[in-house]
């Protein structure tokens, strides 16, 4: 039944890609043709999930911030690049990735976290209320306290198996989409996810039981 | 990955939730207003400085094209190069063959106006044929008298700092040839 879900889940967001591919498409296209303001529309639908990405790669706002601008930037210079071959947003999602790896590369003895606020009411209760039972802080505090060991939890893996986590769990792309983005096979997807998964659970261990 | 995807039914949670507690963690309307003028001013700032690869690229693609042109500038350099030695030394021969063969340098000459005005080297000046007038030094250094001829205080005039008043430089040796090239 769970799998099933999942399945379901996964065709479904599949399908949701395709079609926004297809919308992606004539906007580039008329990006290519010179009409350069139609790029803002790619701006203002992808800056979010961009930034979500480099956000949890980095734990960084600031950087996170920055890294997005630049992802922006680049595409735009390329834009004539783009070929169609794949779609635009797994274009995108591959320069903001590559991006952010050259910089965590570049300066890796400069770590500061910077976290982003969560707004406690909106986190899941079944989640929040565990944690709160089983701990003697309040609410707001669990969140913080989770937010905090999550963060921490993602930087011990490495950017690779960091990146898979990220994209599946949190972005809920397919192991088909995570494969096009980071240039791999499916196959590469599915190791690095299983194995990304048992660290985190070590790593989670008092959340978890 | 069972144990890992089983439902939080059981009093437990799951890796997967607690991820998704991260999508969450998201900046309000001031961080997206602020985002929005920076990035506007980088793309501005990318318009007047284009990119490294940019640069290389348009001179990797210029260059072919326009080879005739740089052959042609390049070649007239030199030649105005060769013109501008030969009409400044007097000679056709390079600056450092006329100063390694002349025999009228000699090295008791002080090398600097300098050690010339402070008079430190009084012993070595003793031998030493009359000097000029200091704005006799200035003149020969621009424009020579006699051309043919190599000027007595040669040395001197490619001293960068010649036409300073002050103390003789402490490093500076009067043997020292670091004005050939």
């Amino acid at each position: 039944m769970e799998l099933s879900q999942s399945a379901a889940k996964t065709i479904a967001s599949e399908t949701d890609h395709a079609q926004e591919a297809d919308t992606d498409a004539v906007v580039v296209q008329r990006v290519q043709a010179g009409e350069v303001a139609a790029f803002d529309h790619l701006i203002l639908k992808y800056r979010e999930r961009l930034f979500s990405i480099i956000y949890n790669l980095t734990s960084n706002r600031e950087d996170a911030a920055d890294l997005t601008q630049d992802t922006f930037i680049k595409a735009f210079q390329a834009i004539n690049q783009f070929k169609g071959k794949s779609s635009f947003f797994t274009w995108i999602y591959r320069i903001g990735v590559n991006t952010t790896y050259t910089y965590l590369r570049r300066n890796r003895l400069r770590r500061f976290f910077s976290f982003e606020t969560i707004n406690d009411e909106l986190a899941p209760n079944e989640v929040v209320e565990l944690l709160t039972a089983k701990s003697n802080l309040s609410r707001e505090g669990a969140v913080q306290e989770l937010q905090e060991k999550l963060n921490e939890a993602l930087q011990t893996l490495s950017l690779k198996h960091r990146t898979v986590v990220v994209l599946f769990e949190i972005e809920s792309l397919s192991h088909q989409e995570i494969a096009e983005v980071m240039k791999c096979s499916v196959g590469t997807v599915r190791s690095r996810l299983h194995y990304a998964k048992q660290r985190l659970q070590a790593e989670l261990q008092p959340y978890l039981s | 990955m069972q144990e890992t995807e089983r439902s939080s039914s059981g009093n437990r949670v799951t890796v997967e939730q607690l991820l998704q507690v991260k999508r969450l963690e998201k900046p309000g309307r001031e961080f997206w207003d602020g985002f929005e003028r920076e990035l506007q001013q980088k793309q501005l700032q990318a318009l007047v400085r284009p990119s490294v690869w940019g640069k290389a690229r348009a001179v990797l693609l210029w260059a072919p094209a326009h080879f005739g042109q740089i052959s042609a500038a390049a070649i007239l350099s030199l030649a105005a190069t060769c013109a501008a030695v030969f009409f400044m030394t007097g000679t056709d021969q390079p600056i450092e063959i006329a100063l390694s063969e002349t025999s009228h340098v000699r090295d008791d000459v002080p090398v600097s106006v300098e050690e010339a005005d402070t008079g430190n080297v009084a012993e070595a000046e003793a031998d030493a044929e009359p000097l000029p007038p200091r704005t006799d030094f200035v003149v020969d250094a621009i424009v020579p008298d006699d051309r043919d001829a190599a000027p007595a205080s040669f040395k001197t005039h490619y001293v960068v700092n010649a036409f300073t008043i002050g103390a003789a430089p402490q490093h500076f040796k009067a043997d020292e040839r670091w004005f050939e090239f």
